[in-house]
C-alpha cells in the first residue's frame, strides 16, 4: 500500500511537470523552434516509433552503450580486485589511475580514432575508458574492506587463498561491484552519445545533433526523450538484478 | 556619496543622449573562412561608418551556432547558407536573407571532393562502399554532394558520410580512416599539393556552375524595424567587394589579420540573392527529402 502511494506520487509530480511545459510552451515563453510542446514532441516520437526511424540508431546506441559497459566492468572488476589485494599493484597502479581519472572521456576521442579508425570499437574503448572508474572504485573498496572478523573466519578454517577470495571476498565486494557498475552504466549511455556526436556514428546522438542543425526540435527532444525512458529502464533493470544476486544478504532495510 | 551617484548619472544621462541620435547599431557573427573577407575590408576600411552603421563584428566558433544567436538577439546579423535558412524556414525560425556574402562558380573552383592517393577513383560508381569526410552533415556542401551523388545514380546509404572537421581531414586521409573528402580552400590546395589526395571532382560547379555560397540572415522583425541599417550593411558591403576587386593583395592581408591564416585562392563575392538562388536550393532539398513539405522562398528574401 505505502509502496502504490509513493508510486503514484512520483506518476502525479511527473505528470504535472507535463502539464507546466505544455503551458509554457503554449503562451510561447520559449519559441517553440528551440522549445516545443510535450504534444509535438511525442508525436513527432510517435511518427518515428510507427514508421520504424526509432529503432536502427535506438539499437546502435543500446549496443555501443552495453558493450562499453561490460568491458568497463570487466576492466574495473579485475584491476580492482587486482589492486585490493597486491601491495604491489596498488604502489604501481593507483597513482597512474588517480592521474587519467579525471580525464574527460571525449578528449581521448581524437587519439582513440586514430588508434581504431572510425569504428564501433573505438567508441566502445571511448566508452570504457570514461566508465570505468566508479566500477573500479567500488569493486577496489568491496575488497580491501573485509570485515576483520571474516577475515579470522577465513584463517580459523584455513582457507586457502582462493578459496577466501571465492567465499569471503568476492561477496563482500559485490554489493561495492554493482554500485559501482550501475553508475558505470548512466555514464556509458552518456558518453555513447558523447562519441556519436563528436565521431559521427549512426545512433541516438547523432540524430538528436542533426535535428538541432536542422532546427527540428520536436525531434530533437523525442530524442531527449528516448534517451530518458532508456535510462530509466537500464536503471531499473540493474535494481532487479542486484536484489537477485544480493539475495543472500536478505531484505534490504 | 549621493552626490557622486546624482554626477554619474548626469553623465551616464548625457552620454546616452547623443548615441541615441547616431548610427544604428549592429552586431555582426561570422566564421573563421575566406567568404568574409569584403566583411573585414567593410570595418578596417570604415565603409559601415561612412554608410551609417555602427557594426561590431564577432567571431563564432561553428556555424550552427549563429541563427540561435541571432534569434535570441545577440547577433542582429549573422552568416548562414541557402539551405541553412531554409531549414530554419521549415523549423519556424523567423529568419530572412539581407545580403550575399560569396558564390562558388564553376570558373573559379574553391571546394571539391579529392580522393586519397594511391585509390583508383575515376567515376562516381567508383565511390560506392567508400568512407566520405564531411565537413558537417546536414551542412551545404555536404548536401550539394548528396545532391551529386544523387544525380550520379548513387543512393544515400552505398557511401559512408562521416564527419572530419577541415583540420583534421588530411590526417584522416593518410591514415586511411577515410577514402574521400569534402573539402575546401586553403585546405584542398595544401592537399593537393603534397600529394595526399587528388581531385574526383568538382561536384558543387556540376551541381550548379554559380551557386550562392553563403548569405547574411537576419531577423524579419529586426530587418523590418531597421530598414536603414540594412541598405547601409549592404551599401558598405557593395564597396567593400568592389574594394577586394582592386586591391587583392591587401585585402587578403586584411583576411589573414582577422581569421589568422592566408588563404592562396579567393572565392567570388556578391552582395546579391535572387530568389533563383534560393529555389534551387529548395528543389534539392526537397529532392533529397530533407525538406518534408514545401517551403514559400518569396518569403526569405528581403526586399
Amino acid at each position: 500500500m505505502k509502496r502504490l502511494a509513493r508510486l503514484s506520487g512520483a506518476v502525479l509530480f511527473a505528470a504535472a511537470l507535463l502539464v507546466l511545459w505544455q503551458l509554457l510552451a503554449d503562451r510561447q515563453f520559449i519559441s517553440q523552434a528551440f522549445f516545443p510542446s510535450p504534444s509535438r514532441t511525442l508525436a513527432e516520437l510517435w511518427r518515428q516509433l510507427v514508421q520504424g526511424d526509432l529503432w536502427r540508431p535506438l539499437e546502435a546506441t543500446a549496443y555501443r552503450m552495453f558493450y562499453g559497459w561490460a568491458l568497463a566492468s570487466l576492466a574495473g572488476v579485475v584491476l580492482g580486485a587486482a589492486i585490493g589485494f597486491s601491495r604491489a599493484a596498488r604502489d604501481y597502479l593507483e597513482p597512474l589511475l588517480e592521474f587519467m581519472r579525471p580525464l574527460p572521456a571525449s578528449a581521448v576521442i581524437p587519439a582513440a580514432i586514430l588508434f581504431f579508425g572510425l569504428s564501433n570499437a573505438m567508441t566502445v574503448a571511448v566508452i570504457a575508458f570514461g566508465a570505468v572508474w566508479p566500477v573500479l572504485l567500488g569493486s577496489l573498496h568491496g575488497f580491501v574492506s573485509i570485515e576483520p572478523q571474516l577475515a579470522d573466519v577465513s584463517a580459523a578454517l584455513r582457507l586457502s587463498r582462493l578459496q577466501s577470495f571465492v567465499k569471503i571476498a568476492v561477496p563482500n565486494a559485490l554489493p561495492d561491484i554493482l554500485a559501482g557498475a550501475r553508475v558505470s552504466l548512466a555514464i556509458a549511455l552518456i558518453l555513447a552519445v558523447v562519441t556519436e556526436m563528436q565521431a559521427s556514428q549512426t545512433g541516438l546522438g547523432q540524430n538528436i545533433l542533426l535535428a538541432q542543425r536542422s532546427f527540428r526540435s520536436p525531434e530533437l527532444y523525442a530524442g531527449v526523450v528516448t534517451l530518458g525512458v532508456m535510462g530509466f529502464a537500464i536503471n531499473h533493470g540493474i535494481v532487479l538484478l542486484e536484489r537477485r544476486l544480493l539475495r543472500w544478504r536478505g531484505a534490504p532495510a | 556619496m549621493n552626490r557622486i551617484v546624482l554626477a554619474a548619472s548626469l553623465i551616464a544621462a548625457l552620454a546616452a543622449f547623443p548615441a541615441s541620435a547616431q548610427q544604428p547599431k549592429a552586431n555582426i557573427g561570422y566564421i573563421g573562412a575566406a567568404d568574409f573577407t569584403p566583411l573585414f575590408v567593410a570595418k578596417d576600411k570604415g565603409f559601415f561608418d561612412k554608410h551609417g552603421l555602427d557594426a561590431t563584428l564577432t567571431r563564432i566558433q561553428i556555424a550552427p551556432n549563429v541563427a540561435p544567436a541571432i534569434i535570441s538577439g545577440d547577433l542582429q546579423i549573422g552568416m548562414g547558407t541557402g539551405p541553412n535558412l531554409l531549414h530554419a524556414a521549415e523549423g519556424g525560425l523567423p529568419l530572412v536573407a539581407i545580403a550575399g556574402a560569396s558564390r562558388m562558380k564553376k570558373s573559379n573552383p574553391i571546394a571539391g571532393l579529392l580522393g586519397r592517393s594511391g585509390l583508383s577513383i575515376k567515376t562516381p560508381a567508383d565511390l560506392r562502399g567508400k568512407k566520405i569526410g564531411s565537413p558537417g552533415l546536414n551542412t551545404m556542401l555536404t548536401e550539394m554532394l548528396e545532391k551529386w551523388l544523387h544525380d550520379n545514380k548513387i543512393t544515400r546509404d552505398q557511401v559512408t558520410l562521416v564527419e572530419v572537421v577541415f583540420p583534421q581531414q588530411r590526417d584522416m586521409l593518410k591514415s586511411g580512416n577515410i577514402d574521400a573528402v569534402i573539402t575546401i580552400e586553403p585546405f584542398r590546395s595544401r592537399m593537393l599539393s603534397d600529394g595526399t589526395a587528388f581531385t574526383i571532382a568538382d561536384y558543387v560547379g556540376e551541381v550548379n556552375p554559380d551557386l550562392l555560397a553563403v548569405l547574411w540572415l537576419s531577423r524579419n522583425d529586426w530587418a523590418a524595424a531597421n530598414p536603414k541599417a540594412v541598405q547601409a550593411f549592404r551599401a558598405a558591403y557593395a564597396e567593400a567587394i568592389e574594394w577586394c576587386a582592386k586591391n587583392a593583395d591587401e585585402s587578403k592581408k586584411i583576411l589573414a589579420k582577422y581569421i589568422g591564416f592566408a588563404s592562396p585562392v579567393l572565392p567570388d563575392y556578391g552582395v546579391e540573392v535572387k530568389l533563383s538562388d534560393l529555389e534551387f536550393f529548395e528543389r534539392v532539398q526537397r529532392e533529397l527529402g530533407k525538406l518534408r513539405a514545401p517551403v514559400d522562398v518569396s518569403k526569405l528574401v528581403w526586399k
